[in-house]
């Protein structure tokens, strides 16, 4: 017998079919959900907690609060737009709990209006990519997470997740013009780490891919 | 060949932007969009950094070893 990790994605490629398959806990609806979107999740939880331990917990805890309350999803925005918004919100409920420096407000409750609409994880019906190499990615990665708390949660949340300027400054209970100026400090210390990449000629990113 | 860039100004423009007053969001994005507009490095720079950016945010992952495994049966306990 096949085992749930081995299962192909297509299987669930019918959004309504996988969120009639998570609300009746089938373990191929819950692996096909996990495969598509743990991944990314979890690497918004490590950026912003820079922990792999919390980044799990955090995880853990928001996809199972997800399917706890899949018959509240009522289809607004994509699935994974409603599971990236858990995902956050408990993230930045973790981060309040250990850095109340870094998240200064209780009152972060995102909406699904503060996430982009576009939903960038890949489905099965999109060829696997690998738009940049495992090194560079890495590379990127680390440079991220070396950033300083204060800095790194701005950049996080307003470049990688695309949240408004305003979202970003709410989430965090600073002003926008500290989201902004944070954001330029993290850009400017990125371009160093990054130099390699960002001050060569432009075609160095995809010769690098 | 392009000169190296060590930032100078740009470094003076965040000193800059910490003098201004905390809440005033247009004069922030005035004061680093004149920077950007008179530092074709400082703007080709950005103009790289947000497309890297850009290009990782869409890049697949994958997870820690393990931890799909151990999730799955936290959300489907096996019988």
């Amino acid at each position: 017998m096949s085992k749930p990790w081995d299962l192909d994605l297509a299987v669930y490629g019918d959004e309504a079919a996988l969120l009639d398959g998570l609300r009746r806990k089938d373990r191929y609806a819950c692996t096909c959900m996990l495969k598509r979107y743990a991944p990314r999740l979890y690497h918004l939880a490590l950026q912003l907690t820079k922990d792999p331990d919390e980044a799990e917990d955090i995880l853990q805890e928001a996809i199972i609060r997800g399917c706890d309350r899949i018959d509240d999803f009522k289809g607004l925005s994509s699935l994974g737009t409603w599971l990236h918004r858990i995902v956050l919100n408990t993230a930045l409920m973790h981060l309040r709990r250990k850095k109340p420096d870094i998240v200064r407000t209780e009152d972060f409750d995102l909406t699904p209006a503060d996430l982009p609409a576009d939903d960038v994880t890949p489905t099965p019906s999109e060829p696997i990519r690998e738009l940049v190499s495992k090194e560079l990615r890495e590379e990127i990665e680390q440079a991220v997470l070396d950033l300083p708390d204060t800095l790194r949660t701005v950049f996080v949340l307003r470049e990688i997740e695309g949240l408004s300027t305003a979202a970003t400054a709410s989430a965090l209970g600073i002003t926008e013009s500290a989201a902004k100026v944070r954001l330029h400090r993290a850009r400017l210390a990125l371009r160093d780490s990054l130099a390699a990449y960002v001050n060569g000629p432009t075609d160095a990113i995809q010769e690098s891919a | 060949m392009m000169d190296p860039h060590d930032h100078e100004s740009c470094r003076s423009l965040l000193a800059s932007l910490d003098a201004l007053a905390v809440d005033n969001v247009d004069e922030v994005e005035r004061v680093i969009a004149e920077h950007l507009d008179s530092c074709p490095i400082c703007a080709a720079e950005e103009g790289r950094l947000g497309e890297l950016i850009a290009t990782y945010s869409r890049t697949m992952t994958s997870l820690p070893p393990g931890l799909e495994a151990r999730l799955l049966n936290r959300l489907c306990p096996p019988d």
